[in-house]
């Protein structure tokens, strides 16, 4: 992990958990 | 959105429409409440600029796109999440369309349709991204003005689908997913602003292409968005990353329902129809803005 910085972490983690909820909700709210 | 409005050409049907539009509703309130209170930074909403004939000629061709492919950008990403494996297809179709047209070889097509610009007012006032609102004078009161008489117009068509009735046995109602769909809207404007640098919202042509772009080239190349480097492999945009995770929550919300199941199309004309639907939308999605 080393030259990674703590920022570029939450830029990924971030932008993947918006994709995650936002793909769980069409799913859930195709009926 | 796609099927919110092949449901209500050929079956009649409103109640995806509907959800679409309460999604419409929430969004426009929540993510112009929150410019409004400042959370957005100084440039807010970043409103892209007016191409008229670049939106309508690529959001027709993306439309056609849509109908050949089986869904919209978010529609073939999501799908992938449940095992479809024609999605996966068009999307792989998509990414070539937006590649080619946002880098390659029919990006002077596109720059020639958005070099036709409207904008408002002229010399040093100009609005040259304008909202509806800046065509009757701009300015706060009147942008809440504006948004109520939409809202009020939403909220008459939506109410009408009796919006709190028990929903199905699986999944959400239709009112249920309309409104946690626009709040995620909400969200990916305050979230690509904090964490992605510079607002710019949940939309699936250009991340798209940055994401293809990154994953074959190892820079997204994004001509207006901040980039980060990504693990020290290459530079992507924040955008890019939602493009991953889409398939992904549909994934789990399959399975928690049972409806995983991996399926490919029988007929092999349907794997050319929706790979070459996939190229038309990445083509239209492109020209249009997305």
């Amino acid at each position: 992990m080393e030259g990674i910085s703590q920022a570029s972490i939450m830029v990924i983690l971030t932008g993947i958990l918006v994709g995650v909820i936002f793909g769980f909700a069409l799913q859930r709210g195709r009926y | 959105m796609n099927s919110a409005f092949r449901d209500v050409i050929f079956v009649n049907d409103f109640t995806l429409f509907r959800a679409w539009l309460l999604a419409l509703f929430i969004a426009i309130i929540g993510s112009n409440l929150i410019e409004s209170l400042g959370f957005m930074g100084d440039d807010g909403l970043r409103r892209q600029v007016f191409a008229p004939i670049a939106a309508i000629v690529g959001g027709y061709i993306f439309g056609l796109g849509i109908v050949m492919a089986g869904g919209c950008g978010s529609g073939v990403l999501y799908k992938q999440g449940e095992g479809t494996l024609a999605a996966f297809i068009a999307t792989l179709g998509f990414g070539i369309g937006l590649v080619s047209t946002m880098h390659g070889p029919l990006q002077p097509i596109s720059k020639f349709l958005k070099s036709f610009k409207v904008s408002i007012d002229e010399g040093e006032d100009a609005i040259g991204s304008p909202a509806l609102w800046d065509i009757f004078g701009g300015g706060a009161a009147i942008k809440w003005v504006v948004i109520a008489v939409i809202a009020a117009i939403i909220i008459t068509v939506v109410l009408k689908g009796r919006p709190f009735a028990k929903g199905p046995k699986k999944g959400w109602s239709w009112s249920v997913g309309g409104a946690l769909i626009g709040a995620v809207v909400v969200l990916a404007w305050w979230a690509s602003y904090y964490w992605g640098g510079q607002a710019r919202g949940l939309s699936f042509s250009g991340p798209l292409s940055d994401f293809f772009m990154f994953v074959l080239t190892a820079n997204s190349k994004a001509p207006f968005d901040p980039m980060f480097s990504i693990l020290g492999i290459g530079v992507a945009t924040w955008s890019a990353l939602y493009v991953i995770g889409v398939p992904i929550g549909a994934y789990i919300s399959a399975k928690g329902l049972g409806e995983f199941k991996l399926t490919i199309p029988k007929d092999p004309n349907e794997i050319i129809r929706v790979f070459g639907g996939g190229i038309i939308m990445g083509f239209g999605g492109a020209i249009a803005g997305g």
